[in-house]
């Protein structure tokens, strides 16, 4: 039986055997997959925002202070890799095999980001960045455009499948 | 910043966007030459990740008309079409009907910016004139992709400043045309809290 496990935005799904990890509506978020192929446990993420660090600087005090005392939340592209990695690790893949895969990071809006590359481009940024601190080698990219996407994960061959819808 | 909101202030937010949204659908209702039917604005404060279902199913296909509200209240504001509902309202603004989405024209897009511009314009004047603020609206821009893409998209770059969003809902009906708008409105926290304080500050004024 092929087991379909929903990932909604700001969330995150390990998973070996027979399933498919599904996401859609992916627009400036960044999905990431990784894939043990040896052991055949992959997961997948899905982030909104590109790092805690670069948002705390622009809130105020107050609400820095709040955020300290939160956990790690997938919510972040940074902070979802490092989840996934563990949780990876925890159903028995190992960091060493696995590999990279980074979907997302479109620009809907030109008004919203103004001349700067925007919130797109700095999450896959932050992703890209915690992957080479990882070592984790990113196999391809699905970046950019003014498109929306939908991914699709199977866990059995490791294959990534992206649809749009216009 | 405070997780809840009590009724009064509830009733006093919805009124408010209610007389923004009033005008707005009459504008429109002037616009078509069609009776609008406009829903009591729908309220929600949560999370930002949970913003999207409040919003629509994240796989289905919408024609967004986005504009960025700047000035006391910061927040985005935004029309949701769907498929046949954009095509039935540009076709009835273009005179000039399209079979698909797909393939909606500059024509097309610009009457659908026009059209956000002159809505959300005077739902902001509106809202301006009654709370005695400064509101400033951006041009339009238009985008035709899933819900949950556009959504987060929005969301993303609301998500550098906050945690937690006012966000609400008003439906326009116009029933003969087939066509249905859905405004909404994204409001910062601070946003919300001047609009508290300033409609507080009108009553207050009244009673004395």
């Amino acid at each position: 039986m092929k087991k379909i496990i929903n990932i909604n935005m700001a969330d995150l799904a390990v998973a070996h055997e027979n399933t498919v990890l599904k996401t859609t509506g992916v627009g400036s978020c960044v999905v990431v997959t990784l894939y043990d192929p040896v052991k055949k446990i992959g997961g997948m993420a899905h982030a909104m925002l590109p790092s805690k660090k670069l948002i705390e600087k622009k809130t105020f005090s107050k609400s820095s202070k709040k955020s300290k005392k939160t956990n790690t939340s997938s919510k972040y592209a940074d902070e979802a890799i490092e989840i996934l990695i563990e949780k990876i690790n925890n159903l028995g893949g190992s960091i060493k095999n696995l590999k990279a895969k980074l979907i997302g990071g479109s620009k809907m809006f030109k008004i919203l980001s103004g001349d700067n590359q925007g919130i797109g481009f700095k999450n896959t940024e932050a992703a890209r960045k915690k992957l080479l601190e990882k070592g984790i080698q990113i196999e391809s990219e699905d970046i950019g455009g003014t498109v929306g996407r939908s991914v699709e994960f199977n866990i059995k061959n490791g294959l990534v499948s992206v649809s749009t819808k216009i | 910043m405070n997780k809840k909101i009590s009724p009064l202030q509830r009733d006093t937010l919805i009124e408010v966007v209610n007389i923004g949204a009033s005008n707005a659908s009459t504008s429109l209702s002037k616009l078509l030459g069609e009776n609008v039917k406009v829903s009591i604005p729908e309220l929600t404060l949560n999370k930002l990740e949970k913003i999207p279902n409040f919003i629509g199913k994240p796989e289905d296909t919408a024609t967004v008309v986005l504009l960025k509200t700047s000035g006391d209240t910061p927040g985005t504001m935004f029309l949701l079409f769907e498929p046949e509902s954009t095509l039935n309202i540009t076709g009835k603004l273009t005179k000039n009907k399209k079979k698909d989405i797909k393939i909606l024209d500059n024509e097309d897009q610009s009457a659908l910016r026009e059209l956000g511009n002159i809505l959300i314009g005077s739902c902001i004047t509106s809202l301006a004139n009654f709370l005695k603020i400064n509101l400033i609206q951006s041009v339009p821009e238009t985008a035709t992709d899933m819900i949950g893409s556009v959504t987060n998209s929005i969301l993303a770059n609301l998500g550098m400043v906050t945690d937690e969003i006012l966000a609400f809902k008003v439906d326009m009906i116009i029933k003969k045309e087939k066509i249905k708008a859905q405004m909404f409105f994204l409001f910062e926290p601070k946003a919300s809290q001047k609009i508290l304080s300033t409609t507080k500050s009108l009553i207050d004024e009244k009673n004395n």
